[in-house]
């Protein structure tokens, strides 16, 4: 569906893809990246907004832009880009005209399509008066209305209220449900992991590494954990958790703070409550470390530079997570 | 899908599609026009060429019919459309860009392309409609002191629409260009290259779309050109051959801004 041939991407001096070789059958996924870790660049690299620095892109077997692949794609850029003063039906409506449909099929699939995402209602009403989730729903109804096979989103959670992203959710989750094609960009794990359990993870301009949820768990596996304990006596049980074999290593961050990293993090928390009691040793606070997506992606960029994995480093096409 | 007029339908010719789609973005930005201060900026040029020609009326001695051909001249083709044309055609690119409503038009197919042209359409006729509105005026306003007006005013009208059809086209180019400083590089053309250039008694001059309307002007409401240094301002060549190298001009600004915006990267201020 999707083929990247060593693709780097710059804008001037600044790196936004670095070297992405990769190729994705039909199926759903998830890119997952912090902020400004090329996310978008590669989407509109996707769409044909960008042209490779180095590299090329085959979307559908075709250049990415062709007119002939653009019918096929639906596209839900990140940010809110739309006319205050038109009404969401005239929006849609507009748009599939400019696909190629006469105006009354442009209107019929418009109104079909706002309606299936809730927006029967608020269709004739201008966008500017539109919540956040409104405007993502009409955001969503403009790029399916065409029944594309395949439909990418740049960060369609951003700024919804809970209620906006279950709704949002169950309408992707139902997309797959049909054998549809899904690239959907997040930085948030959990929120993709929804959706769907094929990732390709971005960091830096660089695919650190694709696969399903489990592969990319199992790479972590090996990697210790830190933990941070806020205590009275930071040597005393610093020396206890060695003595113990329960951490790898200790580091002193502050007078009363350790952080021990450890590759049996349940071991410790199993372990802390009786050895603190047995030696009157008082803790006053302990962090596990952060198990944001920034983190898992630092350990990632590290595991990199040894060189130790990675699907895409493999070369093998990467098959998608579906439902059907 | 199961829609006669289904994109995917391989019966429908992409031509038709494209032109189809081009209506719709005109007919688009043509009601999108349609806000409060749109309109009124519409009004205000319209009729800043009727204050002046009403002043000259009423107030002034009355010049010679050649002396009004060549006011509303300047004031209407030259003054009017081009300033209409800085306002809507110049940041057409910008706007979109700004607006962020970009990437939603340029991944449909030829989506590009077609809101260059749609734009393009919109800003001619809103700019030769306000010129043409507002040369009715003027001659009503003028005619009882002129000779011929009924062909003053088809002549000034043709040269209304081509100065809306030419320096649109220019305006579209620089808008493709260079989008954030379009409207600045369009005001920079118009003083260095329509009204310098353009009116120097010199070979160079002929670049400029001034020269040939000025020229049709000329030929169609038969000037009789007095000094040496005015008749350099002027070319003997038929009318045809000024049209010709117009029309040559304007397809080239076209084709080339059309290109361009096909080929070129345009993103967003924000994006990652």
């Amino acid at each position: 569906m999707i083929e990247f041939q060593h693709v780097t991407k710059l804008y001037g001096a600044v790196i936004g893809v670095n070297d992405i070789h990769l190729e994705l059958l039909p199926g759903a996924y998830g890119l997952l990246g912090p902020n400004g870790s090329g996310k978008t660049t590669l989407l509109n690299l996707i769409t044909g907004q960008l042209n490779p620095s180095l590299g090329s892109v085959r979307v559908m077997g075709r250049r990415p832009g062709h007119a002939k692949s653009l019918r096929r794609l639906g596209f839900c850029p990140g940010y809110e880009g739309m006319y205050a003063n038109v009404s969401g039906l005239e929006w849609v409506t507009y748009l599939l005209e400019l696909h190629g449909y006469s105006r009354s099929n442009a209107q019929r699939r418009a109104e079909q399509s706002l309606e299936r995402v809730g927006m029967a209602d608020a269709m004739m009403r201008p966008i500017g008066g539109y919540s956040r989730g409104m405007r993502q729903r009409t955001k969503f109804a403009q790029a399916t209305a065409h029944d594309p096979d395949l439909l990418i989103l740049d960060e369609p959670f951003n700024g919804l209220d809970p209620i906006g992203r279950h709704d949002i959710g169950e309408m992707l989750r139902g997309w797959i449900r049909q054998g549809k094609s899904l690239i959907i960009s997040s930085h948030i794990l959990h929120e993709v992991e929804a959706i769907t359990g094929s990732f390709l993870l971005i960091y830096g301009g660089r695919l650190l590494a694709s696969g399903s949820a489990q592969e990319v768990h199992s790479l972590l596996t090996d990697v210790p954990r830190e933990i941070t304990l806020t205590t009275s006596a930071p040597r005393e049980l610093a020396q206890i958790l060695i003595a113990e074999q329960l951490v790898e290593g200790i580091r002193w961050d502050s007078p009363d703070s350790i952080t021990a990293a450890t590759r049996h993090p349940l071991k410790v928390f199993q372990r802390l409550p009786a050895l603190i009691a047995e030696h009157s040793i008082r803790v006053s606070s302990l962090r596990s470390s952060d198990d944001s997506l920034q983190s898992m992606f630092n350990t990632l960029l590290r595991l990199r530079r040894g060189d130790r994995f990675s699907r895409a480093a493999r070369s093998e096409p990467l098959e998608g997570a579906s439902n059907e | 899908m199961n829609d006669a007029t289904s994109p995917t339908d391989p019966k429908q010719p992409e031509l038709l599609r494209a032109a189809r789609a081009v209506i719709a973005c005109l007919r688009f930005e043509s009601r999108r026009s349609l806000s409060i201060p749109r309109l009124a900026t519409w009004c205000l040029l319209a009729l800043f060429p009727v204050g002046i020609v009403s002043v000259f009326r009423y107030f002034g001695e009355t010049p010679p019919t050649q002396v009004w051909a060549l006011m509303l001249f300047l004031l209407i083709p030259e003054s009017m459309c081009l300033l209409g044309l800085l306002l809507w055609m110049a940041p057409h690119l910008q706007s979109e860009l700004d607006g962020k409503t970009w990437p939603y038009l340029a991944v449909r197919p030829h989506g590009r392309l077609i809101v260059f042209l749609g734009k393009y359409l919109n800003a001619v006729a809103w700019t030769a409609l306000a010129g043409l509105a507002s040369l009715s005026i003027c001659i009503y306003i003028a005619s009882p002191l002129m000779l011929d007006a009924g062909v003053m005013y088809q002549t000034l009208a043709i040269l209304v629409v081509l100065s809306s059809v030419g320096y649109g086209a220019l305006y579209a180019l620089f808008g493709v260009l260079i989008p954030k400083r379009a409207t600045l590089i369009a005001v920079g053309y118009t003083l260095a290259g329509e009204l310098l250039i353009g009116t120097l008694p010199a070979v160079v001059s002929e670049i400029t779309f001034q020269f040939h309307f000025r020229c049709l002007l000329k030929n169609w409401i038969d000037f009789t050109i007095g000094a040496d240094e005015t008749r350099l301002l002027f070319s003997d060549a038929p009318s045809w051959q000024h049209l010709a190298i117009i029309a040559g001009m304007i397809v080239g600004f076209l084709v080339l801004g059309g290109w361009l915006i096909q080929v070129r990267e345009y993103s967003i201020q924000d994006e990652a």
